[in-house]
């Protein structure tokens, strides 16, 4: 009997340690359960806040009046809250602060947000680029010619193997970048280049560009004559065909007069020699459905100083993958946004400006200077995104 | 009267068989209850241990320190050993730097896994600190945007596993 005492008094004993251990275990995996969701409900937060910002941007004017700011919305699937608030810090800069709360546990997180500019690299790929032997891809600065700091990037988003190629003799003044979690040995396929860094780069958003709202105005044709289009003119065109007479006299048109928006939705030809000029003082906007093709020797060039290269912006805006085939018999100036295109660019002299594509390959006869100014952005732009700049979390917070 | 005699003269108690089947069933019943106490106190030590242990504390510790070091890194830069001995995070020294000009590195050396903080140029170790000891074996891989450690902590008597995993959140 008292042997069976002993036993049951031990068994209690181990017993009750058991569950007082089970208790705290389960005490403190609720706290640290409740902490990891009111950080994830922040963290929600903040992405909320930037998605409806960048939604802001879809909007036909800014105003800085109504930003986001949201109280108590429900993260899915679970009991945690967040509340967010965007406020405007009067130099450009917004200020994002998210609160996430779960069961007694508090967390918050701060962001700066920036606007960035659709051309913060030279040039930027979803899948492959390519730069012929002996290119030189340096920077300048058209907005502020006593900037010494001339380097620039490539990057591409793409992990797989040789997603960069670097021909023997090319020389980038400034850093490639690859997307964080791929070898930089194996993406970036080095046959002789001499760089800056090659380094990790986080993946920016590539938003579609939505051709603005224009009049219909039909086809065009132009062969073995000059046309020329004036801000008069914008509109929607359904193709464009330029294309020389048997004896050879190109159709070329011309871009005068001021701010000429096209947007294409079919394609482009360039037949033999054809020409898009862009006359000094005026400039190019064309949103392009389809492909744009140019033949040998046809080209889109602009009179006045290549150091300018917003004078004309090529948009991709096809919900089918594209191919741009873009020449210039002398300097190339322009911006290309096609992140759903393939593109080749070729030049018989050097190329000004910067390609956001699918698949880049770079062929022009000279080299690839970045104009640092197309890092400026607005809201009315095409294709900016705010993105977070600075970031930084905390425990309990409040908006007050 | 001779027979009631020789009944009148017989003693009570066990006989020997009896006793020996009563001593082995208090034996049985007492290794029995041994066995259940020690397995008890077996699944108690390894609860307690699974919660309390040097080992399972240091592991969440490190992986705390992991998730911050990460979390407020930069995007841009930083570096990975091919093999997941070390990784590399940079970050910015204060809102007023236009670049990520620091850098966190964590490693293991023998069996600590440290981190070292540092600026990038010029390159210069500033700090070392041992987040963790007893480590016997750690690696880290990049996943997509995050990165991510896998900590085993071996003290001799208890082994602990740590995988945590974070996206750096700055520019």
């Amino acid at each position: 009997m008292p042997l069976a005492i002993a036993a049951v008094v031990i068994l209690l004993a181990t017993g009750v340690g058991l569950l007082a251990v089970g208790f705290n275990s389960r005490i403190y995996s609720i706290r640290t359960a409740a902490d990891i969701t009111a950080r994830c409900a922040a963290d929600a937060g903040l992405t909320m806040a930037l998605y409806q910002m960048n939604q802001k941007l879809l909007e036909a004017s800014w105003s800085n009046d109504t930003l986001p700011a949201a109280d108590d919305v429900a993260l899915l699937g679970c009991d945690a809250t967040y509340s967010y608030q965007v406020a405007f810090d009067g130099t450009g800069g917004y200020t994002v602060q998210s609160l996430g709360q779960s069961g007694g546990a508090h967390r918050s997180v701060t962001a700066t947000l920036r606007l960035m500019s659709a051309f913060e690299h030279a040039v930027l790929t979803r899948n492959k680029l390519t730069l012929k032997a002996g290119t030189l891809v340096d920077a300048y600065n058209s907005a502020d010619p006593s900037d010494t700091d001339l380097k620039t990037s490539i990057a591409t988003q793409a992990y797989a193997a040789g997603s960069i190629v670097l021909n023997n003799g090319v020389v980038v003044n400034g850093d490639i970048g690859i997307p964080r979690g791929g070898s930089i040995d194996t993406v970036i396929k080095d046959l002789g280049a001499t760089v800056g860094h090659k380094l990790f780069t986080g993946l920016t958003p590539l938003p579609q560009v939505t051709a603005p709202s224009l009049a219909s105005v039909g086809s065009l044709t132009v062969k073995g004559a000059t046309t020329t289009l004036t801000p008069a003119d914008s509109g929607r065109y359904t193709s464009v065909s330029l294309s020389s007479t048997g004896i050879g006299k190109p159709g070329i048109l011309q871009i005068s007069g001021g701010d000429v928006v096209m947007h294409v939705t079919g394609n482009i030809d360039l037949g033999n020699s054809a020409e898009i000029l862009v006359q000094n003082g005026s400039t190019l906007t064309l949103y392009v459905d389809g492909n744009v093709v140019s033949d040998n020797s046809s080209s889109i060039s602009h009179e006045g100083s290549p150091q300018a290269p917003t004078v004309i912006k090529i948009y991709a805006t096809g919900s089918r993958p594209q191919t741009l085939n873009l020449r210039a018999k002398g300097n190339w100036t322009g911006v290309v946004w096609g992140p759903n295109a393939t593109v080749t660019l070729r030049a018989g002299a050097d190329v000004y400006g910067a390609v956001v594509a699918d698949r880049f390959e770079f062929k022009a006869g000279g080299n690839f200077h970045y104009d640092k100014a197309l890092r400026q952005a607005d809201t009315d732009d095409d294709a900016v995104t705010f993105v977070v700049s600075r970031w930084s979390e905390g425990q309990a917070a409040s908006f007050e | 009267m001779p027979a009631d005699r020789k009944t009148s003269t017989r003693r009570p108690g066990f006989t020997l068989v009896e006793l020996m089947v009563t001593v082995l069933i208090v034996m049985i019943v007492t290794l029995a209850l041994g066995a259940v106490l020690a397995q008890n106190q077996i699944g108690w030590n390894a609860a307690y241990a699974g919660v309390n242990s040097e080992v399972a504390s240091a592991g969440a510790v490190a992986a705390r320190k992991f998730d911050a070091i990460v979390r407020n890194a930069s995007a841009t830069g930083g570096d990975i050993d091919v093999n997941g001995l070390w990784i590399e995070l940079n970050y910015y020294s204060d809102d007023a730097a236009l670049q990520p000009d620091c850098y966190a590195r964590l490693y293991t050396s023998g069996d600590e896994l440290k981190v070292e903080y540092g600026t990038l140029d010029p390159r210069l170790a500033l700090a070392t600190q041992t987040v963790c000891a007893n480590v016997s074996a750690c690696r880290f891989q990049q996943l997509g945007g995050s990165a991510q450690m896998t900590l085993t902590l071996d003290d001799g008597t208890r082994t602990s596993t740590t995988t945590t995993s974070a996206v750096p959140h700055n520019e």
